[in-house]
């Protein structure tokens, strides 16, 4: 059972480099907020696999919960975030983040 | 103690009745029937976040406890001592003067009911934050003020620099938030728990490992996004130009500062500078904030950016100051982040005034506007005369105790770059005041004209505490004295909760 700890061990921190690599690579504003929700995701997946690795047959109910309770902030933060998308693209009509450099230094 | 409760749930409820006031005042046809709710809301809050000064100093650390029978909760538990409550006192102290400031300044925008409730919400994650006592509190309440600071950030949505800043600070803030939230993982899987006084207490005797210096890494670079540390910090510059100026006030003066509040309370609290050495951490950042802000904010030509930029190099004195590890350097950093809170409040609450007269930012059209202005010039000097450090006004206060402090733990390589730093700035400080007040009015500011008596009624009073804590420190550094204590002591921390 301690293997699989260290499967999911191994997969969140690919997750996580997987949404940083996103966050600084890409260049669309959808894929920059689906980085951020990979990025979400590494810790989520952490959480849920330290809760079911506690103690031999037991699971955790305090990971599990703070798993639930991330996903449910997740979604307020990507909320807001495509409600600024919307706006970017009336204003700019393009959804290339590159695009928007009016403001520099 | 429901008690700890009170300042929340004051906020959280006048937040929440305020759209359905607004749309029946409308239909009254009163005017500003929000801001004045919203005021009332804060002074209540203010004066409830006061109750709890008595119990802190007779117990040390108040807690409340959602379940009465349960040992040690997992959850929902909130612990108030000394530092969150000063943290807290702060907080909502600034959110009042700029609720105030909104009376006139907000009132030719639409949507006002949102705006006031955001505000009150952004109020009462940071109090929630303050005064929590586990990672689950914490996270919630962080992400409540979050997601409220990037909707306040973009409220204009039909100017692009609101929507264009705001975008940045959301995919910035966000992913220092999931940062963190990698990092409570981390600490859950280290120790089982996530209450503060049993992680604290189970990391007391853990060794330095590459995990746990992850977890440090994790954490403050996650804290450093809100903070405005240097590298971390693009968004901030953006950010504060773009919002509303008392949004500007709030997160100059203390949105950042649950960053700090944050770095203090996590790394203080459960890691040990000889076990984890996130002291030398924080004095690389600290040096690299300062400069960064100084340089910047001599090349600006935009009187909110220079301010944003002066606002980084604060940071970087506060970040020297806690570098230090001891009592007396967080002491110095507690001050500052106070005095910081009202100078900075009150200098970006000026330039809103002179905005809101003049209609535009830029320093070279506004030169000579003090004389067309003269109550919010002579704040706004006080204002800068203070963030330069100029003695008998609050900066010199604070920078004093943090130079002292830091020649006492034998960091002079730190006191002389910061000194130097300090002298820096006092360059674009001067020249502000020398071009908007010594000069003759030209162009737009020849037709300004002094604001209306609520813009100028927080200026006023926040230029009055300037002086009055400039020339009597005493009360406020007992405070900040009796906040890192308590954030040094985690002993008692520990014992105080895990007894109870």
């Amino acid at each position: 059972m301690t293997s699989g700890l260290y499967v999911f061990i191994a997969t969140s921190a690919v997750l996580l480099a997987v949404g940083l690599y996103g966050l600084m690579a890409k260049r669309n504003m959808i894929r920059l907020i689906m980085s951020l929700e990979i990025l979400l995701s590494a810790a989520t997946l952490n959480f849920v696999n330290f809760a079911a690795h506690r103690a031999l047959g037991l699971v955790d109910p305090l990971g599990q919960v703070f798993a639930i309770i991330a996903i449910s902030v997740e979604a307020c933060v990507i909320g807001v975030a495509l409600a600024f998308v919307i706006n970017a693209y009336r204003h700019y009509g393009t959804l290339d983040v590159t695009k928007l450099k009016k403001l520099r230094w | 103690m429901m008690i700890v409760l009170y300042p929340m749930i004051v906020l959280i409820f006048f937040a929440g009745v305020t759209p359905f006031l607004s749309r029946v005042f409308r239909s009254l046809r009163i005017r500003n029937a929000e801001s004045i709710w919203a005021t009332l809301g804060f002074a209540l809050a203010l004066l409830a976040s006061f109750r709890l000064i008595g119990p802190v100093t007779r117990n040390g650390v108040v807690v409340f406890m959602p379940y009465p029978n349960a040992k040690l909760p997992i959850a929902g538990f909130f612990a108030v001592d000394w530092l969150g409550l000063f943290a807290s006192i702060i907080f909502i102290m600034i959110g009042l003067f700029a609720s105030i400031h909104s009376i006139d300044y907000m009132s030719h925008d639409t949507g006002l009911a949102s705006y006031y409730a955001l505000l009150l919400l952004m109020v009462a994650g940071m109090v929630g934050l303050a005064y929590a006592g586990d990672f689950i509190t914490f996270y919630v309440f962080w992400e409540l003020m979050s997601i409220a600071s990037y909707c306040l950030v973009g409220f204009r949505k039909h100017l692009w620099e609101p929507i264009e800043a705001g975008f940045k600070y959301l995919i910035m803030s966000a992913a220092g938030s999931a940062m963190v939230l990698f990092s409570m993982s981390l600490i859950y899987g280290l120790t089982g728990s996530l209450n503060f006084a049993q992680v604290s207490f189970s990391l007391l005797k853990s060794t330095p490992s590459p995990v746990l210096y992850l977890t440090v890494a994790l954490l403050v670079a996650g804290f450093s996004v809100k903070a405005a540390v240097a590298p971390f910090h693009f968004w901030l510059p953006d950010a504060h130009p773009a919002a509303p100026s008392p949004i500007s006030a709030m997160l100059s003066g203390v949105v950042i500062k649950t960053g700090v509040y944050a770095l203090i309370r996590t790394l203080y609290l459960l890691f040990d500078p000889s076990i984890v050495d996130f002291t030398s951490m924080l004095a690389v950042l600290s040096v690299l904030t300062m400069t960064v802000g100084n340089v910047m904010a001599l090349l600006q030509k935009d009187i909110k950016r220079l301010l944003a930029y002066s606002s980084i190099s604060h940071i970087g004195y506060i970040l020297l100051a806690m570098s230090l590890g001891t009592e007396y350097g967080l002491t110095g950093a507690l001050l500052h982040v106070f005095n910081h809170a009202i100078m900075k409040g009150l200098a970006f609450l000026c330039a809103g005034a002179i905005i809101h007269v003049t209609g535009t930012r830029n320093i070279d059209e506004l030169i000579g506007v003090g004389k067309k202005m003269p109550v919010t010039s002579v704040t706004f000097a006080i204002a800068l005369l203070s963030l330069c450090g100029v003695p008998f006004l609050n900066g010199f206060v604070s920078k004093y105790v943090i130079f002292a402090a830091a020649i006492e733990a034998k960091a002079y390589l730190l006191t002389v770059i910061g000194l130097l730093n300090s002298g820096l700035s006092v360059v674009y400080y001067l020249r502000l005041i020398q071009l908007l007040m010594l000069r003759e009015p030209t162009g737009k500011a020849a037709t300004a004209k002094e604001a209306s008596i609520s813009i100028l009624v927080p200026l006023v009073v926040m230029a009055f505490l300037c002086i009055l804590f400039g020339v009597w420190p005493e009360p406020i550094y007992k405070l900040a004295e009796g906040a890192a204590l308590a954030a040094m002591s985690k002993i008692q921390y520990i014992f105080t909760i895990m007894g109870t």
